[in-house]
């Protein structure tokens, strides 16, 4: 019997035949009827996998192809395995999903002026965040604490136990 | 304002930043986040070469209507299609002209269905494998589309077809195209 590998991780790390492998691949069966297809290369059978991960169903919307048992997601799997036994690329694959459904299909958005936000606005919040940081911490830094002269000191001394400041000393305390 | 006021404004910053986030997601409160694919919309409509239901003849895009019409996808498995079809009838009675692909469907079923049903298309045509489904960007059955004279597509609808989408979306699209010939209806 031909082991269906559910998830290639698990055929690379265990390898095909192995009986654990076989396991688990019972058991995750159940979601990927379409993985009967068969395949020339290793390759094209990762490359069909990793592209409907990518590829949303657009019918159910809020799953993958690889995760949607909708028909048109069976249906698009089978289109995306036929281009791949073509020897069609990815980026052709991803475009010929694109022209028919819309850049939704794809869960990884193409760098474009309307995606800009999307795909840079995460690093820059990071970017000026660490700024700030590093210029606070810097500013810090450059801050020297000149000692006390002795009269200095005595004064200091003089008012924290003078009574009649209480008020003022509680207010600097708060001020902290 | 004192350095020491503004200090304590901060205090209030991550409840200013909820209220903001608490707006933002407000407004697409019960909004639905459904998109529909309008990728074809505006593009001419893609080459065919697919049977005629009623007699198995090949037929291609220069079979169709020099006229503005509606193009339905439709299959005898789809409960919303047997749903919509007393509307598509109605339709054709108002002089719509309706031209349908019979998608993912056997040449029997599908007829016995037309049979007993009535039958509103002045041609249909049989996807059985959903490769022209999947060039129109067809998500399922039903779904209808508008083509205008030029055989570009000038409207996408998902789902049901009735009163309310004729109104609304329907006849105000052909109107616009058969008085003012081919263009754009949104």
């Amino acid at each position: 019997m031909r082991i269906v590998p559910a998830n290639l991780l698990w055929v690379i790390l265990f390898g095909q035949l192995s009986v654990f492998s076989s396991a688990l691949n019972a058991a995750l069966i159940v979601n990927t009827a379409d993985a009967n297809l068969p395949f020339e290369s290793t390759a094209q059978e990762m490359q069909y996998r990793t592209l409907i991960d990518e590829f949303r169903c657009p019918k159910c919307q809020n799953a993958n192809l690889a995760g949607s048992d909708a028909p048109i997601a069976q249906d698009l799997k089978y289109k995306t395995y036929e281009l791949v036994k073509q020897g069609q690329t990815n980026d052709q694959i991803r475009q010929y999903m694109i022209a028919r459904y819309g850049e939704f299909i794809s869960y990884k958005p193409p760098i474009k002026r309307s995606t800009w936000l999307l795909w840079f606005a995460p690093p820059l919040v990071l970017l000026v965040a660490l700024m700030v940081w590093f210029f606070r911490v810097r500013g810090r830094r450059g801050l020297t604490t000149i000692p006390l002269s002795a009269i200095e000191s005595w004064r200091l001394h003089q008012l924290l136990n003078d009574e009649s400041l209480k008020d003022v000393k509680s207010e600097l305390r708060d001020d902290r | 304002m004192s350095q020491k006021n503004i200090k304590q404004l901060f205090w209030l910053l991550p409840l200013v930043l909820f209220i903001g986030l608490a707006v933002v997601l407000w407004t697409r409160l019960g909004v639905d986040p459904k998109i529909v694919p309008q990728a074809t919309t505006d593009q001419i409509l893609p080459v065919f070469n697919l049977p005629n239901l009623d007699n198995g003849q090949l037929q291609t895009n220069a079979n169709l209507p020099r006229q503005p019409f509606i193009l339905n996808v439709w299959g005898s498995w789809c409960p919303t299609c047997a749903l919509e079809q007393p509307f598509l009838l109605k339709m054709q009675q108002r002089g719509v002209m309706l031209v349908g692909i019979n998608y993912k469907d056997s040449s029997a079923d599908a007829l016995a269905y037309l049979a007993q049903r009535g039958n509103p298309f002045v041609l249909n045509l049989q996807d059985s494998a959903g490769d022209f489904g999947i060039d129109l960007g067809v998500t399922g059955a039903p779904e209808s589309f508008v083509i205008d004279q030029q055989h570009r597509i000038r409207m996408h609808i998902l789902g049901e077809v009735n009163e309310d989408i004729w109104r609304t979306k329907l006849k105000p699209c052909l109107d616009r195209l058969t008085l003012q010939g081919a263009g754009q209806c949104v």
